[in-house]
Parts: C-alpha cells; sequence; structure tokens
C-alpha cells in the first residue's frame, strides 16, 4: 500500500488556510480588500468575540450574481485576472482566489449578494468548506459576508488565538490601516453590538487626523515627490517630536498597505541624528508605483513587497525624506500649528511652512537626478551604490549643498535678548522664538567641521604664546590619529616628544582662551564617542562642537546673538542639535492670546 | 553724626565711589556705601572686595560719626536735588535722615561694624607719575586684555617697574598692546610685576588729576589719587613670558595714513566672513590690497591702498577685528606696521612716539589657506 496519499480537496484548504488565515483580523483583512476591490464607499464591519464568534463585513459595492455567488467560493476563482499577463499588471488587492476557499474551509460562511442588475440577491451558505445551502432573498445592492465560528474545525489554530480584546485589537489596526490608505470610503465598526467608530468620508488629512489623532499629526512634515516612475506622498513626524509619537510607521503601496524594510531603512537613515538614538520617527507614506516595477506575490497575506530595483527605492525614498526636512520649517512650537495639505507638484517637493505661509519649491539637487539617472542607464559603477549604502552621509552632504536657494525659514527680527545667559528670545512675525544658545552654536560647529573636512578647511589664528600640552600615552595615540582632521578644523599641532604637542594655531572663530580645554575635552569626547560606533569624523565633528560651542551660562552680546542666529539658519538642519535636542521652541502669540484669555 | 553739604560737592563724591558698588552681590552690605564724618570731612567708600575706593568731601560736621546707608536709594535721592545746602544726620538706630528746603526723606542705614575694612598695604614702595600719562597708557592696553577666565592672568594688566622704565602690558594670546613710560619717580628698587585686574584701571582712569601715587604691596596696589584712593586685590597669577614673542627682525614695513587704513579694513571687513572677520593684506612694491571673502555668503570686498611698502611681497591674513581694535589706538596721522612672514607676529606702532613713551602692539596672523 503506497504511503504517499493526494490530499483530499478540504485538507488542503484547510492547510492553506492556515498561511492565509492566520487569525481574525486576517478574515477582516480580506473580506475588506474584497469590499473595496468591488468598489464600494460604504463599508460596515460588526464582530464578536473577537472576530471568533462573528465577523460580518457588509458593503455596497458591485456585488456578484447567483452564478459568480457560488463559484467565488472555489479554489483560485477570481474575477479579478484571467491570465499571467494580468498578474503582472493587477491593481486590485485579491488575485489569487485563494481567500474566500480558505476563510470558508475552516469556518461557517453567509454571502448574500445582489448586483445592480439582478431583482433578487443570492444567498449562499457554506459549512466546511462545502455549500450548504444556495437560496435567492430580497436584498440591498451589495455583499455582505458573514463569518461564524472560525476555525471551529480546526481546534491547535483556535486554541492559539489570543484573547478577545488582543484579536479585537489586532482586526482595529487592519481597519485603521485601510481607513488611512481609502479616505473616500466610510468605516464603520462595531464590537459586541456597541459603535467602536464611524470614520466619515473624508480627505486625507482630515482622515489621519481621525485615525492617527489631531496632535501627532500636528507635528509632522508633509512629503509630495515623484521621482523614478515612483510617487512618494504623505507625513512625517518632526525630528524634534519623534519622542512624543509612538514610532508608527505606516507604509501603503498603491492602497495596500505592507511592510518594507528598505523603505524603513531609507527614512531612518534620512533622520540620521537629527532624532536621538532609539527613537522611531513616525510616517504614513503613500506610494505609487507601476505594478511591472514590484512583486506583491511573495507573501501568503501581501504584506511583504518585493521591488524590482530596491536601491532605487532607497534612494528616492532617502531624499524625498532628507529634503522635506531640511527645508520644512521644523521648530518645535508649544502650540500646535495647523497641518495644512499640500498642493502636490510633481517632480518638486512643495511643502507647507506653518510659519510662513508660502509654499516653497525646491528644485530637487541635480546631483540627485543625474546619480539616479546614472544607476538607470546602468552607468554608474557598483562602487558608487555601494558607497551609497554604506554612508549616505556622503551623499547627502553633495544633495545639500546642490540645493542653491537659500533656505527661508523664520524671519527672526534683530529684537532679540538673553535670557540668564543661556537661551535668546527673539520676536517673529507668528510670536516669539526661544534659541538655546549652545545647542546652535553647536549646530553650527558640527556643521562647519563636517565642511572643513570635506572642502574648505577652517582658518587657523596664530597663538602668541604657543599651548605646550601633555598627554598620556593613550590619548596621545589618538591625537595622532586625528591630527590630519583636527589641522582641517584650524588647529596647528606640532608633536614634540613623545607625549607633548605644541598648539600653534587654533580655529578661527572659538573663543580665544579655550584651546587646551576643547582639544583635550575632544579627546576625551572622541574616546567615548569612539565606542559607539561612529564614523571617525562625524565622531570628531560631534566632539569638536560640543566642546568649542559657547555654553550656557556665556553672555553674549546683541552682534553675537544676530550673527549666531544668522548662521544658524544657515544650518543645513538649523533646528536639532547633533545629538537631537531641539535647538529653538516658538511660542505663538495666538498661545499668549490663550494663556491671557484673549481668546 | 550730623552734618552739612552742599548737594554739588555730595553728589561728587558719590558718583566717585558709586560705580564700583556691586550690581549683584551675595554679601548684602556690599550694597550700601560707607559714610564717615570726622575731622571736618565726610569719607565715603565703596568696595566689591576686588576693588575698594574711598574719597573725602569736605562737610561742616556737627557731630562725628559712622553708618552705611543704601547706595542706590541715596545717590538717587541726592542726584535728583538741585543744588542746595543739605543737613544729613543719623540716630543710634542707623536711621539716615536728609532734610533741605524740598524736604525731609528718611532711610534705613546700618552699623558700619560689618562693613569690610579697607586693604592694608604693606608697601614695597610706590611710583610717582603723571596722571593723566598712565590714564593713557591704561587705555591703549585693557582694549586688548582677555575676558576669558580660563587665564585669569591675561584678564588683567601686567604692570612692570624697571629702574628707567614703567610697563603696561596687556595680551589675550591672539594680540598684545605694550605701553612704556620713561618719566616717573619710584622708591620701588628691584624689578616688580604684577597683574592689576582690569576693573579697578577702568576706575582710575576715570580720575581727571594732575598726579598720581602707585603703592604695591604683597596682596594689592593702591592708587592714591588726590581725595581719592583707590584698592586693588593683585591677580596672583604668573603672567606669560611676552618678551620672548614680540618678533625682533620685522623687515618688511608698512607706512599708511592711520584713518585712511582703518577705513579701508571697516569698509572691506563688511564682506568678511561674520565669524572669523579675516581679511588679506597682499603688499608688494607695486600695490598693497586688502581684501575679504565670506565663502558661505558668496561675498567678497577689496581695496587698493595708497600706501608705502618696503621689503618683499607677502600675503597675510588677519582678523580684522583685531587689526582695527589697535589702529584705533593709533593716535598719530600715519601708522606703521612691521611684518616678518605670513605666520608670525605683526608690529602696529604710531609713526612717531609721545616724549617718554612708547607704544607698540602685535597681532598675530591668520593663516591663510592657499
Amino acid at each position: 500500500m503506497p504511503t504517499i496519499k493526494i490530499l483530499s480537496e478540504n485538507v488542503a484548504n484547510k492547510i492553506a488556510a492556515g498561511e492565509v488565515v492566520e487569525r481574525p483580523a486576517s478574515v477582516v483583512k480580506e473580506l475588506i480588500e474584497n469590499s473595496i476591490d468591488a468598489g464600494s464607499d460604504e463599508i460596515v464591519i460588526t464582530v464578536k468575540s473577537g472576530g471568533k464568534g462573528l465577523i460580518q463585513v457588509i458593503d455596497n459595492g458591485c456585488g456578484m450574481n447567483s452564478d459568480d455567488a457560488v463559484l467565488c467560493f472555489e479554489r483560485h476563482a477570481t474575477s479579478k485576472i484571467s491570465s499571467w499577463e494580468d498578474l503582472q499588471r493587477v491593481r486590485s488587492f485579491g488575485f489569487r482566489g485563494e481567500a474566500l476557499a480558505s476563510i470558508s474551509s475552516v469556518s461557517d460562511v453567509e454571502l448574500k449578494t445582489k448586483t445592480t442588475i439582478e431583482e433578487v440577491g443570492t444567498i449562499v451558505r457554506m459549512h466546511a468548506g462545502n455549500i450548504s445551502e444556495v437560496t435567492k432573498e430580497a436584498s440591498l445592492q451589495g455583499t455582505t459576508m458573514t463569518v461564524k465560528n472560525l476555525f471551529y474545525n480546526v481546534p491547535a489554530r483556535r486554541n492559539f488565538l489570543k484573547t478577545n480584546n488582543t484579536e479585537f485589537r489586532h482586526i482595529t489596526s487592519v481597519i485603521k490601516k485601510f481607513a488611512m490608505a481609502y479616505p473616500a470610503v466610510e468605516f464603520t465598526l462595531f464590537h459586541e453590538d456597541e459603535k467602536i467608530f464611524q470614520l466619515r468620508k473624508a480627505d486625507l488629512p482630515a482622515r489621519l487626523e481621525k485615525v492617527i489623532g489631531k496632535d501627532i499629526m500636528s507635528y509632522t512634515l508633509t512629503l509630495d515627490v515623484e521621482q523614478f516612475g515612483t510617487h512618494v506622498k504623505g507625513y512625517l513626524s518632526k525630528p524634534s517630536f519623534s519622542y512624543k509619537t509612538k514610532g508608527e510607521q505606516y507604509l501603503f503601496l498603491n492602497g495596500r498597505p505592507i511592510v518594507n524594510r528598505t523603505v524603513n531603512f531609507a527614512v531612518f537613515s534620512a533622520y540620521g541624528h537629527s532624532i536621538p538614538k532609539g527613537d522611531k520617527p513616525f510616517f504614513v507614506l503613500f506610494l505609487e508605483s507601476k505594478p511591472e516595477d514590484f512583486d506583491v506575490n511573495v507573501h501568503p497575506a501581501k504584506a511583504e513587497v518585493k521591488f524590482k530595483d530596491e536601491q532605487l527605492l532607497y534612494r528616492t525614498m532617502f531624499h524625498a525624506v532628507r529634503d522635506s526636512m531640511s527645508t520644512d520649517s521644523m521648530i518645535p512650537s508649544l502650540t500646535r500649528p495647523p497641518v495644512n495639505e499640500s498642493d502636490p507638484e510633481k517632480t518638486n517637493l512643495s511643502l507647507d511652512l506653518h510659519t510662513q505661509k508660502e509654499s516653497l519649491r525646491m528644485p530637487l539637487g541635480s546631483g540627485m537626478q543625474s546619480s539616479g539617472q546614472g544607476s538607470d542607464s546602468g552607468t554608474q559603477s557598483e562602487d558608487d551604490v555601494a558607497r551609497f549604502f554604506e554612508t549616505p552621509e556622503e551623499e547627502k552632504r553633495a544633495i545639500q549643498t546642490q540645493l542653491t536657494q537659500p533656505k527661508q525659514a523664520v524671519n527672526l527680527s534683530s529684537l532679540v535678548w538673553q535670557l540668564h545667559n543661556r537661551y535668546i528670545i527673539s520676536q517673529i512675525k507668528s510670536g516669539l522664538a526661544i534659541i538655546d544658545q549652545h545647542v546652535a552654536h553647536e549646530r553650527i560647529l558640527y556643521e562647519r567641521a563636517l565642511d572643513a573636512f570635506e572642502k574648505n578647511p577652517i582658518f587657523s589664528q596664530q597663538l602668541l604664546f604657543p599651548q605646550t600640552l601633555e598627554f598620556s600615552a593613550e590619548d596621545f595615540s589618538i591625537l595622532e590619529e586625528f591630527l590630519p582632521l583636527v589641522e582641517r578644523l584650524g588647529f596647528v599641532i606640532k608633536k614634540f616628544g613623545k607625549r607633548t604637542v605644541v598648539v600653534e594655531a587654533v580655529p578661527a572663530d572659538v573663543r580665544l582662551g579655550n584651546e587646551q580645554k576643547i582639544l583635550t575635552e575632544m579627546i576625551n569626547e572622541y574616546k567615548i564617542n569612539s565606542y559607539n560606533d561612529l564614523d571617525p569624523r562625524d565622531n570628531l565633528a560631534k566632539s569638536f562642537s560640543c566642546k568649542s560651542a559657547i555654553k550656557s551660562g556665556d553672555p553674549l552680546t546683541v552682534d553675537e546673538m544676530n550673527s549666531l542666529i544668522d548662521q544658524l539658519f544657515a544650518c543645513k538642519f538649523p533646528y536639532v542639535c547633533p545629538h537631537g535636542r531641539p535647538i529653538i521652541i516658538q511660542l505663538s502669540l495666538e498661545e499668549l492670546d490663550k494663556r491671557f484669555m484673549r481668546i | 553724626m550730623k552734618f552739612s553739604v552742599s548737594q554739588a560737592d555730595l553728589s561728587k563724591g558719590l558718583s566717585r565711589v558709586i560705580s564700583v558698588v556691586p550690581a549683584k552681590t551675595t554679601l548684602p552690605v556690599l550694597g550700601n556705601i560707607m559714610f564717615k564724618a570726622q575731622d571736618g570731612f565726610l569719607h565715603l567708600t565703596a568696595t566689591d572686595l576686588d576693588v575698594s575706593i574711598t574719597t573725602k568731601i569736605q562737610v561742616d560736621i556737627k557731630q562725628p560719626g559712622s553708618l552705611t546707608v543704601p547706595s542706590k536709594q541715596f545717590s538717587e535721592l541726592i542726584k535728583n536735588l538741585p543744588n542746595i545746602p543739605l543737613e544729613i544726620s543719623s540716630d543710634p538706630q542707623f536711621k539716615l535722615s536728609v532734610k533741605c528746603d524740598k524736604g525731609d526723606y528718611r532711610m534705613s542705614g546700618e552699623s558700619d561694624d560689618d562693613y569690610p575694612a579697607l586693604p592694608m598695604i604693606d608697601e614695597k614702595g610706590s611710583l610717582k607719575m603723571d596722571a593723566k600719562v598712565l590714564s593713557r597708557m591704561i587705555g591703549k592696553t585693557t582694549f586688548a586684555v582677555s575676558s576669558d577666565q580660563l587665564r585669569p592672568a591675561l584678564t588683567g594688566v601686567l604692570f612692570q617697574i624697571f629702574d628707567k622704565e614703567f610697563r603696561l602690558v596687556a595680551t589675550d594670546g591672539h594680540r598684545l598692546a605694550k605701553m612704556v613710560c620713561s618719566k616717573f619717580e619710584s622708591t620701588i628698587k628691584e624689578k616688580t610685576n604684577v597683574i592689576v585686574p582690569t576693573k579697578a584701571l577702568t576706575e582710575v582712569a576715570k580720575d581727571i588729576i594732575d598726579v598720581v601715587n602707585i603703592n604695591i604691596g604683597q596682596n594689592h596696589i593702591r592708587f592714591d589719587m588726590g581725595d581719592t584712593q583707590l584698592y586693588s586685590r593683585i591677580l596672583d597669577e604668573t603672567y606669560p613670558d611676552y618678551e620672548r614673542v614680540i618678533p625682533a627682525n620685522n623687515d618688511k614695513k608698512l607706512t599708511a595714513d592711520t584713518h585712511m587704513v582703518a577705513d579701508a579694513f571697516k569698509r572691506v571687513s563688511i564682506f568678511a566672513n561674520p565669524i572669523t572677520h579675516q581679511i588679506r593684506l597682499a603688499m608688494s612694491k607695486k600695490s598693497i590690497a586688502i581684501s575679504a571673502e565670506d565663502i558661505d555668503g558668496g561675498n567678497t570686498g577689496m581695496e587698493k591702498l595708497q600706501a608705502e611698502y618696503e621689503g618683499e611681497d607677502l600675503q597675510i591674513g588677519y582678523n580684522s577685528q583685531l587689526v582695527l581694535a589697535a589702529l584705533n589706538n593709533v593716535d598719530t596721522q600715519e601708522v606703521v606696521i612691521q611684518f616678518k612672514n605670513s605666520t608670525s607676529a605683526g608690529i602696529i606702532m604710531p609713526s612717531s612716539q609721545v616724549e617718554n613713551e612708547n607704544q607698540m602692539m602685535l597681532v598675530m596672523p591668520v593663516r591663510l589657506n592657499d
């Protein structure tokens, strides 16, 4: 007797169901996808016992005629594609024809559907994967899918389900994603006969405010850029507010919620150290891409998507995010500025400045375009791409120096004063800005140091009295290691014996008298940072800027303050210090008016 | 204590001491001015513990005595009274009363028991000189002191007394100013170096009198200026060996009109990097040019100078602010600047020295990157 047998269709379906239908939330996902594919604009989801008891999805889509209603439960029955070529171009959610067959094999399903043409609707009842009853009944246009007793015949799976609450949470999180991607569709959710929410049709920002929360959305940057056939739009948290968000990330590809590590990595890299280590930015990003550029068919639940050119995707995402961050106003506000939806401007980046309501159009760096095209036509060398992936930092700088248009951030007028020798307060159009003098200078010096390493060395002020410094053997070896870089920062250091150096000149823009301290502390800071695997240049730039910057408590003259502000706004990232702390906080007149109960 | 005095006399005495009263202090009594009426004079004293100043005015004493009075309230009152006779008295509870035609004013003073005593000067000797010369020497050196507390020695001015020379030297490590005077009388026999805090010297330079006596002790220095004495703590620090860094053979020499060259520096430095203020001086026998470039802002400025230059061609960079500060202290029509090379100190001097005086300033260059 042969030991190998062909499984019965029923068993095969149950096994397949294990892949597609993992938990009640998966059923909800498959059903909503069908509803959206059917062109519905109102979807009502009813759930009982966390979906274990009942899942019902009612839509007002196109419905099915009586023949289709029966056929749809067959495996590989689909209305969405008919040939292999269709699969290459598929834009609908479903196409494998697997979902309903899988679901019906592990639950009791009732399908009630009616098209506009038919006068009466069709009801199909399924039990254990077989049709138990087909009747006709008067019904509304659209489809109602009722799934009961999920996994009744797969006790192992049923036992793996979590509590009702947990399962329900998974369901809401699925609906949340669809709600974000389809603001024009109304979603209503009931659980245990209680209305949980009803999201009316809205535009994207309004829908996101409802789903994500107004507070989080008000701390976001708008992104809208189209490149290399991919249109990216969405919202990102401002770096300084990364800690305020829960670090949720939502990525949609042509309306389908997906997970893609390349995109996540590109976004995180673009934030760089503008957010504190360990913090995660919040983002909602919508990618529109041609179906032939990616493959959805790699994961049973279609959650993961494979792109044809992941490096191109990385570049597109990295620059889209980086550009929006470097140009948008990222000044944390004590109030919540309104979020305006930006007018999508093709091939240009358009964004809103909350402080001044004019849209700045930043042409994308020509370097970026050419590097992208280069890789398209295959002329870019492998090395370039590899290097780019290793150190996006380099590319970023190249790109940004090519953003020739000056940034108009906030116009800080000459009205400045210093608070407790620590903060600079200045009147701005919309109220007042508070600048932390130390981190502001730190940011300036940091960018200057990086610039010095790249191209323009800092000028050295010769010292009247050269300083002789002695170091421990360890410190001296560190100093020797970064001596060439330190010289580009403006130090002129002569080695003198085995552990002694003579400092003959110091950076011209460092306050007089601090030379020795700066150098010693830089070595210490460098040591600490080197445990964190930083790029030596970045490490040195950080140590240098932190130690050379004016300190909290240093009195500044009005001229010094104005010059500090000017330089700050000449920086690429004037809003966060190299360690991720905010530099500027603004207090709007509106907020003041509120506090004084004027409004 | 009881005396009468004219408003004008009292006002003059107050204004001499009030600037020493510290604005903020942890020792409240320092916010007061000490009054001591005895032997026909009212002695007024103010101190911030580092610098103390005491002056006397002639008053008509009815009853001698002493107390401290709140400086701000009292001086505001006197300042705002017309020049009329005032009668000032205090009671045993240190209530101070000011009576005049305008009215009666009463305020609370305090006992002078807690007021810090003036330092004792264990004199090494004293130096007597023209007060106006000292005042000028102070003015032409204090601009170069460092404001950085990290090197306390450089926050003061070095007083050097030799046999034939009395020198004031100030430096912040990037530039240096030296004033020498050879006309003075001294009882100080050995070579003496003391560092005097800048705050004390600005007070000294204020007094317009003829002769000043400088008394140097172990920890303090005292300036006797007529009715006023100023005491200052001496900075207990080692001054760097500045003589070693004064270049001896600067063989290149630029001679130019002081105002013209200063104005050119001012105009060109508008286009320099606002932080480094770096300007470039390109000199040859044919032409002298000052130029500046701000790479970040994309600004450039350049001027040709009408000046005389002797020596090999030279390009040298400077922080224009440092050069300008030096030029502002040159009183002669023409200024002489001597150079050696692009990394050694430039010497800035007036074209001719005042009799019995010698002025010299050093400015270290900024390295040009090309």
